[in-house]
């Protein structure tokens, strides 16, 4: 039994050293790793980027990722800025952990921003699979301490209308309250996970997570099933970005119901309290910019342009501005070229934006942030 | 079920336990074959079945008349054209028929030449018949290398499958050798060959815009396809240690080959020994004019490239590789003159062909190949521009060749005998624990092992 265990150990060492030899040296370019563990329980969201960390992203592309002391996938920042201050919330998207810090598009931005404006700051508050509640909750948790003078929020459309919105077992979502309304619901404090998270087995486990790459790679492997490679019916790509040879008009059909006919009932509550929460949110101080996009470029464009118009208008109802981002993407690298903007090697069109894509969303970024500060006035003095 | 998955992990010790706990040896490992091989699929085992099912009933003819060969060599081969070859010859011929796609059945290219030379060796009195259908099916079916090789011969696999169902153990179990191959195997194929994929695959679809890629890209997949394979075959090899079976070797270091000629007794070395036993030596062999020998060398390795799968640029492989043993076979002692550039030399053009071996059609390879003369660029993939990148390139380039000779040093006979003499319950811990952190590294999207396509 002795031996047994020592050798079961002695391989447990053996691989550890194998992935910390790959990790200090360029060997993690290309050969395989655990992919790092990014994500810890968060009161206000559900979960967020745990502070610190730092490891390998494997998914779609190799970046070595590194959470900042804020707890964001962005580079540490004062606590006071010195200059204007931008935040930029949204999905996965905008995390962007499948290019280097650098690369992202909220890095892009800023380097472009400050050739003319030395001190102005942009930060990523980005985080995967975040649906409007979970923006919001992160915009009040964060945006707020973060002291921003503005704030560009990301929306996708189609998560007004998914049912991820409005479930709140794993992340914040907004429920219909009492009084008929919709707000933020925080279900997921009270389910087993997040109480195992958050508890001293739980801080063990994140420290086993930070410090060994075995850990990382059981946890890994457990997260996405020990059975994961059995043969089974094959699954729709997902996130296909190349040109469709035909309209998909099932998507701005939904749109245009939600947003002229206020269908379905709860999509609409979801929305008005997105509204509603944003709005609230510039009145604390920070300016927001709702960027949407999620409406096929390309197609039925008369319709598109009803429903676009009728987007802007609603959120203009609340004070808040919005742009068409897709529009934005189109008047710089053409339609039929969008498809180029994501995915990497021979998944060229699929997925996440790729570091072309990054850099196209990184100038409209930087092109509606000095939009939005000029119109603010100049840009603000260096806080004491 | 693939051999680098956590589930035939578990597979694998069902099977073994129940192995090591049940007195019927040869029934335990005939079953678990046939839940192997079920899992490709109802189509896959049915065919499977019929082929087992006639070859069986056959062998019987073919010992009573040698006549009766040809129809079951027929049917064989037949099986093999229709499934895997049918819509390559309707194409070839100007028919647009099979115009779908083919999936080829599991295995069909291996165990179509196992029970093919076995057939053979029976009409011609080098093997018997299996009485027991049960060990028939095992000495076809055995689930550690039915999907690709070894191609197992009678004489070495027929009597130890007999023992096993007779006398309950064939040869004493090397638990750690077994299990070392294994871990060795899955090194090769997790941590290697599936990291070059990716870039492979990036050089291959986009093309190459420059010399240096274009022959990083050769030396890349030709490392690729030797790690894959061999790895897949050690594992084979491990597999049968672990039930007492001894299964042949298929890899010797190839790419420390001194020429062309010696390649084929380093690589694939149970297909090799078959084409030369079963179709070369039968054509003529080395007898005859030079021209009659260039002749048969051509037509049989057009059909070696062809075996691996049906498109022309497999058979522009095999008869690059006919060109290259010719060359030798007559002016071998010509070009050993270069001493150690002509293993060089050798490396180099066994990369070139291999290129066709990757490449989808005739045309990317050859305008590939021509790239990697100067040629024009054949796509739009560099290499990094920045010094240090490169340099980090040609050192990983160089570590696999250097890695492909340390492997000689861990197949040296007194490596074997240190596994053996070891062997104990720390050794085997620690290989087993490898074996399943290993199985437990993310994989790059859909890499299954090369060999299994054909």
């Amino acid at each position: 039994m002795f031996l047994t265990s020592l050798g079961l150990a002695t391989a447990v060492l053996i691989m550890e050293a194998m992935f910390q030899m790959f990790f200090v040296t360029p060997l993690w370019n290309v050969l395989p790793m655990p992919e790092v563990s990014l994500y810890g329980p968060d009161a206000p969201t559900g979960y967020a980027h745990r502070p610190g960390t730092s490891g390998i992203w494997m998914t779609e592309n190799r970046s070595h990722v590194t959470i900042s002391a804020q707890g964001l996938r962005d580079r540490d920042r004062p606590a006071v800025p010195n200059g204007p201050r931008i935040v930029v919330v949204g999905n996965s998207m905008i995390e962007a952990t499948q290019v280097a810090q650098g690369e992202t598009a909220v890095a892009v931005a800023e380097k472009s921003l400050q050739r003319h404006t030395p001190g102005i700051e942009v930060l990523n508050l980005g985080l995967a699979g975040a649906t409007p509640a979970v923006e919001i909750a992160r915009l009040f948790s964060r945006g707020t301490k973060l002291r921003a003078d503005l704030a560009l929020v990301v929306v996708p459309l189609g998560d007004l209308l998914s049912a991820a919105s409005r479930d709140d077992s794993g992340f914040t979502a907004y429920r219909q309250q009492v009084d008929g309304s919709y707000g933020l619901s925080y279900g997921f404090r009270e389910g087993r996970g997040f109480r195992f998270r958050t508890s001293a087995a739980g801080d063990a486990m994140y420290a086993a997570l930070d410090h060994s790459f075995i850990a990382t790679l059981l946890n890994n492997r457990k997260n996405i099933g020990f059975f994961a490679e059995f043969p089974s019916r094959p699954q729709a790509p997902s996130g296909d970005a190349r040109p469709q040879s035909t309209c998909q008009g099932a998507n701005l059909n939904a749109q245009a119901r939600l947003w002229l006919t206020n269908e379905p009932a709860d999509a609409a509550g979801v929305r008005d309290a997105f509204i509603r929460d944003l709005a609230a949110f510039q009145k604390s101080g920070t300016t927001v910019i709702v960027l949407v996009q999620g409406l096929n470029p390309r197609c039925e464009l008369n319709q598109r342009q009803k429903v676009m118009a009728r987007i802007i208008q609603r959120f203009a109802e609340a004070g808040l501005d919005a742009t068409d981002l897709d529009a934005e993407i189109v008047r710089r690298v053409g339609a039929s070229n969008i498809y180029a903007l994501h995915g990497f090697a021979s998944s060229l069109g699929r997925g996440h934006l790729n570091v072309d894509g990054n850099k196209v969303y990184g100038a409209i970024f930087a092109d509606v942030i000095r939009r939005s500060l000029s119109r603010m006035g100049s840009p603000a003095e260096p806080r004491t | 079920m693939s051999y680098d998955t956590f589930y035939f992990a578990a597979f694998l010790a069902v099977t073994f336990c129940l192995f090591q706990l049940l007195p019927w040896k040869g029934w335990v490992l005939l079953v678990a074959s046939a839940v192997f091989y079920s899992v490709a699929g109802l189509h896959d085992s049915l065919l499977a079945a019929a082929i087992i099912l006639a070859n069986y009933g056959f062998q019987f003819a073919v010992i009573q008349r040698k006549a009766f060969l040809w129809p079951v060599l027929a049917v064989n081969f037949g099986c093999l054209a229709y499934f895997k070859y049918r819509a390559f010859f309707a194409h070839a011929a100007g028919l647009d028929l099979f115009s779908g796609g083919i999936i080829i059945p599991l295995g069909i290219s291996f165990y179509i030449f196992q029970l093919s030379a076995f057939v053979i060796d029976l009409a011609h009195g080098k093997a018997e018949p299996f009485r027991s259908l049960a060990k028939f099916t095992l000495f076809k079916l055995f689930f550690g290398q039915l999907v690709a090789g070894p191609i197992m011969r009678w004489s070495r696999f027929g009597p130890q499958i007999d023992r096993l169902f007779d006398k309950g153990r064939a040869r004493p179990q090397l638990i750690s050798l077994g299990l070392g191959l294994c871990v060795l195997g899955l090194f090769k194929k997790i941590i290697l060959a599936d990291s070059l994929a990716p870039i492979v695959d990036s050089i291959f679809s986009q093309g190459p815009s420059d010399p240096a890629t274009a022959w990083l890209g050769a030396w890349l997949f030709g490392f690729q396809i030797y790690l894959d394979f061999s790895a897949y075959s050690e594992m084979a090899l491990g597999l049968g240690f672990l039930f007492g079976l001894r299964l042949a070797i298929n890899f010797r270091q190839p790419y420390l080959v001194r020429n062309p000629l010696q390649f084929w007794r380093h690589w694939h070395i149970t297909l090799s020994r078959w084409i030369q036993d079963y179709l070369y030596i039968p054509l003529g062999g080395r007898s005859g004019s030079p021209l009659r020998q260039g002749a048969v060398l051509v037509l049989v390795m057009s059909l070696a490239g062809l075996w691996h799968g049906p498109n022309w640029t497999f058979i522009a492989w095999g008869l690059g590789w006919a060109l290259l043993t010719v060359t030798w076979r007559f002016g071998g002692s010509l070009l050993a003159r270069l001493g150690p550039f002509e293993w060089a030399l050798t490396l180099a053009l066994v990369m070139i062909l291999w290129v066709f071996f990757r490449a989808s059609d005739l045309r990317e390879a050859v305008l590939f190949i021509a790239t990697m003369f100067g040629g024009a660029p054949s796509g739009d993939y560099t290499l990094p521009s920045a010094y240090f990148d490169r340099l980090l390139i040609l050192t990983g380039a160089s570590g696999l060749l250097a890695l492909h000779a340390g492997e000689r040093w861990l197949f040296s006979a007194a490596q074997v005998r240190r596994m053996i003499r070891f062997d104990g319950p720390f050794l085997r811990a620690l290989l087993l624990g490898l074996a399943l952190l290993l199985v437990m590294v993310p994989k790059t999207a859909g890499n299954p092992f090369i060999y299994f396509r054909f």
